[in-house]
């Protein structure tokens, strides 16, 4: 059954969907390769004019009819790329590089409330997040189990956030 | 309109601890494609996700606002080794594993000597009957050995050895005179060592002494 959408509800599925495609593009094509934007901007013309034409049937969601269509594109734009390159294009290193952080005064918001947490969870924050690496390894480094590892990183995070909120 | 798709009442926890492993890229192909459905079904765990890429990136890309003065990122392997020590117990642990460490000592250092001292004492081994046990009083140097009655019927072999046995013999009686020809033999400041073993009458090993040290200091 042909499922129709009035010009508001098709503006919010622009203003809904338009981050996660192009968070999903950007994870899956890295920040380095200049079209993502474009790749966004396609994905979500091509959504709309399927809509239109009527080939959303309500089927599945809505969400996951834009997910299939961001996957294809995704995957065509890196086939069609790998004709003209000789490899790939590699995704650059997640998240993005320094270049891509535009706000500095977030950072030293954060920073601000970050030196007011324990050591035990800027310990974990530091080794997990920024040095990336495993539960098992922080767990053995810090002398505790990986299964409080996340718990502890969690619990960092939580209070991070409740410390800024205030 | 309803794009939310009831998103609070699914299980967002199950994806939520898959987070962090997406970002890193940890997750398999499956599990990946399973968790990017999820978010673009679901805004709010989408929210969430860009919140942790936005923390991850600031603490990635600014490490010296964040880390300047934290120690673990100082320490050597060594030292971090060390920590994962001394953190491998809590502080009630490690002084309860002192507690018994000590009484170990104690035990090992001070009970287990003196129970051994006076060294005459029989020990019993697997063929002998246990709950028996006998003395022996003779000193170093003697002329002749001596040692507790097991009782009547009891035959005993006694052996002297330096590093192979030298002389052997039975009685008995609960003593044993030192042949002069054996006596000749041994030499003054050498460690000699002697033993005795209980038979029954029918020859089975009742009990046996440990080996007793037997120095002559003049002849």
């Amino acid at each position: 059954m042909k499922k129709t959408f009035s010009q508001s509800e098709l503006k919010e599925i622009v203003k809904e969907y338009r981050p996660i495609v192009s968070f999903r593009v950007r994870k899956s094509l890295g920040t380095h390769i200049p079209d993502w934007e474009d790749v966004v901007n396609e994905i979500m013309v091509n959504t709309l004019e399927k809509i239109k034409n009527g080939k959303f049937r309500g089927d599945s969601s809505i969400g996951t009819f834009i997910y299939t269509i961001t996957s294809r594109r995704i995957v065509d734009f890196i086939r069609r790329k790998n004709k003209v390159l000789q490899y790939a294009p590699e995704p650059s290193s997640f998240p993005a590089p320094y270049k891509h952080i535009e706000n500095k005064e977030r950072s030293k918001f954060v920073a601000k409330y970050l030196e007011n947490l324990n050591p035990k969870y800027r310990e974990i924050i530091y080794l997990y997040y920024y040095k990336e690496l495993t539960r098992q390894e922080v767990a053995e480094i810090i002398g505790i189990a990986p299964r409080r590892v996340s718990e502890r990183a969690n619990y960092a995070r939580k209070l991070l956030k409740k410390m800024m909120k205030k | 309109m309803n794009f939310k798709y009831g998103a609070k009442m699914m299980k967002k926890h199950k994806y939520e601890k898959l987070i962090d492993d997406y970002l890193f890229g940890n997750l398999n192909k499956e599990k990946k494609e399973e968790f990017e459905q999820h978010y673009f079904n679901y805004p709010s765990c989408f929210k969430k996700l860009k919140d942790r890429e936005e923390f991850i990136s600031i603490i990635k890309n600014t490490p010296d606002l964040f880390f300047h003065d934290l120690d673990i990122k100082n320490k050597s392997k060594k030292e971090l080794f060390f920590k994962r020590i001394t953190t491998f117990f809590t502080p009630r642990q490690w002084a309860a594993a002192t507690i018994s460490t000590a009484l170990f000592l104690i035990v090992v250092f001070n009970i287990i000597p003196n129970i051994k001292t006076p060294s005459s004492q029989f020990s019993l081994d697997s063929n002998a009957v246990r709950g028996r046990s006998i003395a022996i009083i003779s000193d170093t140097a003697p002329s002749h050995l001596k040692w507790k009655s097991m009782g009547e019927n009891i035959e005993y072999t006694i052996s002297i050895y330096d590093n192979q046995l030298i002389w052997e013999d039975t009685t008995s009686e609960n003593s044993i005179s030192l042949p002069d020809e054996v006596y000749a033999q041994m030499t003054p400041g050498v460690k000699y060592f002697w033993q005795v073993k209980a038979y029954s009458q029918e020859g089975t090993l009742i009990a046996k002494s440990s080996r007793t040290q037997l120095t002559l200091i003049n002849k």
